[in-house]
């Protein structure tokens, strides 16, 4: 190959290089800017998560408070009930009178204030249960999960350092290929050989973030 | 050729400067669109936050109206009743009074959401949609519109970062090109110019696209609308909130919420085939996620389009195996369809899939979805339904197609349905209760006869008269069984059901070391417990299971 054929392959090697380092930039800004959009994602995702949580133990708390107003109601009721097994034919009727209407209350509090479905066997209440239920709920219907997105913005964010520094080993097949383009002695194939040998490493290096990521 | 190279030279240094002036250009939209995409997403999450706000303090404040204040409200009238029950007129006015203060603890117990009649409740619906709904909705679809801006200006920003890498390759072949002869010097100013060409033409597309905006009349009308629907209970109250979409859908016609919601609205008032077109419209514009995909398939198989609900039911199925509600319904178009053996495999598969939800739930110490129960008792309900329209006795609270539209032999269809019936039901207790899909079959039996025990002035016991129509607001009713079959191992649970749904308040579970063989039983369903209830005009059916099977159900009515 000719002085001349020789600096223009190089200088057309430069344009090579040239090209991908852009592309490089082009990506690892790209790839950096859909990190930040995860990182909003993710934040949304995660104000709506807390929100549940919250709004779901105010509701089950809620039912709670009413659940503690049937077992105290109910305790009276059943401490009435003895009363009225022993009591005489003037007490019995003002008993039963107190007896109606407590026990009305607790039903309206069991119908209508708390939901019977959470009281155990023993008549505790399963709190716990109610939450996990809704919990469960809300993370069908909803998106919940903040983590997979920031895992993914870290990702993304790993990938355009990776790409950025890799603008280094292309910076150095453009120095090669510059001198190879400018020296006219022996030493110009040198620099062909590292020239294609940093180019090399860039495209291997790049090929393994796109796989890894 | 000195000159040809000085001329060339000079045109170099012509378009080297042009690049520049476009990349300086460039670099200033790119600094601007990534401005605008900033400031779109700072508001974005201040509207974000401030929906959150809203709904947490909406949700606590309602929490006290509900609980603290409509309940002390709420004792108050039921001690009214009561004293009125006991001929204490004087007790009974002082409760009266009591109750009557009541009403000041809370907007909540006054005009226009509550008459202070007694026996009433207040409207939740309305007064939750004017505290904090309406609000949070609009603060949420404002916080979407931002976003959707934000991203915009973001692909803008991104797409002008890649302009200013293509405008430095063209920097490079340009300033290369002058160090060249020949067709390699014509290939790279070729091309050079070309990508600034290129530029021009991409800069002048984003310049000139349309920006999504935040289309403020278009969300108020739309929170306003979904205010509307929360609490409409009424044709006019319905068609109050789908004037008010249709105002939203007129300010954005893109809107996709609003006609995801429109069509929410016109299932609630029957209107299945206005329902279908929204949902449809919704998905064209945009939004397809499991609750369009989910309400479409129902309305589908509701007006008899088999393949259309069956089509829907598989995609989404195919993103989300887990929704068994889905699954269900897909299980339900199967045997619409006449797809007999396909329908039992089906719902055999959502069984299995509900059962390994409660397993890998309960075995990390947690709970499966609430909605997995609701589902599930739904399932049974739609298939009893399908039956009741079948064999034409209709209820006011059925939803199932036409008739004339069910393929196959309609007694086989009825056959299976009830077949599955009984097979979801024992599922659904024994999944809560057991923890697994029932194994055994237990050997058991029983006859229900309802009635009434009727007592003398001393409250002894003087018969048992048969009914299964009660006109007298009864505030319990009796059950009279016998069992026979071996004797219970682990459960006896009761179930009642109010016209199709189940009254969680009435589930009782028996203690059965005293249940033989042969033995006779009473059980009591309803309120007896207390003089100030009775039983509601409804349909009632009482299902009795044994180790997780149904053994046995009646019906009896009150009027």
């Amino acid at each position: 190959m000719n002085n001349e054929r020789a600096s223009n392959f190089a200088s057309v090697m430069i344009a090579v290089v040239t090209v991908l380092g852009a592309a490089m930039a082009c990506l690892a800004t790209v790839v950096g800017a859909q990190a930040g959009q995860m990182d909003f994602d993710g934040l949304t995702a995660s104000i709506r998560g807390e929100e549940a949580v919250i709004v779901n133990n105010i509701n089950a708390y809620e039912h709670k408070r009413a659940y503690t107003t049937y077992y105290r109601i109910l305790s009276l009721a059943n401490k009435l009930r003895e009363e009225m097994d022993t009591a005489t034919n003037e007490e019995y009727a003002g008993l039963l009178r107190q007896y109606n209407e407590i026990t009305a209350i607790a039903g309206e509090m069991r119908h209508n204030f708390f939901s019977a479905g959470y009281l155990n066997n023993d008549n505790t209440y399963n709190v716990q249960r109610e939450l996990n239920e809704a919990w469960a709920d809300d993370q069908q219907t909803s998106d919940l999960n903040a983590e997979k997105y920031f895992a993914e913005a870290a990702g993304l964010r790993s990938k355009s350092l990776y790409l950025t520094g890799n603008l280094i080993v292309l910076s150095g097949a453009f120095f090669f290929f510059t001198l190879a383009e400018v020296i006219k002695n022996r030493w110009r194939i040198l620099f062909f050989v590292f020239g294609f040998l940093a180019l090399f490493l860039a495209v291997m290096v790049y090929l393994i973030v796109e796989v890894v990521s | 050729m000195n000159e040809q190279s000085e001329r060339f030279r000079s045109f170099i240094s012509i378009m080297i400067a042009v690049v520049t002036v476009l990349a300086s250009i460039t670099a200033f939209l790119q600094s601007y669109a990534s401005t605008q995409n900033a400031e779109s997403d700072g508001r974005a999450k201040a509207l974000s936050i401030e929906a959150t706000k809203k709904r947490l303090t909406g949700a606590l404040q309602f929490s006290y109206d509900w609980q603290s204040a409509f309940g002390a409200w709420r004792e108050a009238d039921l001690q009214v009743t009561s004293a009125e029950l006991a001929g204490d007129e004087p007790l009974a006015e002082r409760y009266r009074a009591v109750r009557e203060e009541m009403r000041s603890l809370s907007p909540l117990l006054q005009e226009p959401y509550f008459s202070g009649e007694p026996w009433t409740f207040p409207d939740t619906y309305k007064y939750e949609a004017d505290l904090y709904l309406v609000e949070a909705t609009r603060l949420s679809e404002q916080f979407a519109a931002e976003s959707e801006v934000g991203n915009n200006w973001n692909r803008i920003a991104n797409a002008f970062v890649i302009q200013l890498s293509l405008l430095a390759v063209t920097l490079s072949l340009f300033g290369l090109s002058s160090n060249m002869k020949g067709l390699t010097r014509g290939l790279f100013v070729t091309v050079g110019s070309g990508i600034v060409l290129f530029n021009i033409g991409w800069t002048g597309i984003l310049l000139l696209l349309p920006m999504p905006q935040v289309n403020m009349p278009a969300i108020e009308a739309y929170a306003k609308g979904y205010g509307q629907k929360y609490q409409a209970y009424t044709d006019e109250g319905y068609q109050a909130a789908i004037e008010l979409f249709n105002q939203a859908i007129a300010a954005d016609p893109d809107y996709a919420n609003a006609y995801y919601e429109r069509g929410n609205t016109y299932y609630d008032l029957g209107d299945y085939n206005s329902a279908i077109a929204d949902y449809e419209t919704a998905r064209e514009k945009g939004r397809n996620d499991a609750n369009v995909r989910w309400n479409l398939g129902w309305t589908y198989y509701l007006v008899g389009r088999y393949d259309d609900a069956y089509a829907i039911n598989q995609a989404q199925i195919a993103d989300d195996p887990t929704l068994v509600g889905v699954r269900y319904n897909q299980a339900l178009v199967l045997l619409a369809r006449g797809d007999m053996d396909a329908a039992v495999a089906e719902y055999q598969e959502v069984l299995k899939e509900a059962e390994r939800q409660v397993v890998e739930a309960r075995n990390a110490g947690l709970e499966p979805s609430a909605g997995l129960w609701f589902y599930t008792d739904a399932a049974a309900l739609d298939l009893q339904n399908l039956v009741d329209r079948l064999t034409g006795s209709d209820h006011s609270w059925i939803e199932a197609p036409p008739a004339e539209s069910v393929l196959g032999d309609h007694d086989q269809v009825i056959q299976a349905a009830l077949q599955q019936i009984k097979i979801i039901k024992e599922a659904s207790v024994a999944l809560e209760y057991y923890g697994r899909l029932p194994d055994t079959s237990p050997n058991a039996g029983t006859e229900f006869v309802f009635g009434h025990d009727t007592y003398d002035e001393n409250g002894n016991f003087v018969s048992f008269d048969e009914y299964t129509t009660f006109t007298d607001s009864p505030s319990e009713v009796t059950v009279y069984f016998e069992y026979h079959g071996d004797p219970p191992q682990h459960q006896v649970l009761w179930k009642v059901f109010q016209n199709g749904v189940e009254n969680r308040s009435l589930r009782e579970e028996w203690e059965f070391e005293d249940i033989v063989d042969g033995s006779a039983w009473y059980k009591f369903i309803g309120y007896g417990y207390t003089n100030v209830f009775a039983l509601p005009p409804a349909e009632y059916r009482v299902e009795l299971y044994v180790d997780y099977r149904l053994i046995q159900t009646g019906t009896f009515i009150v009027k």
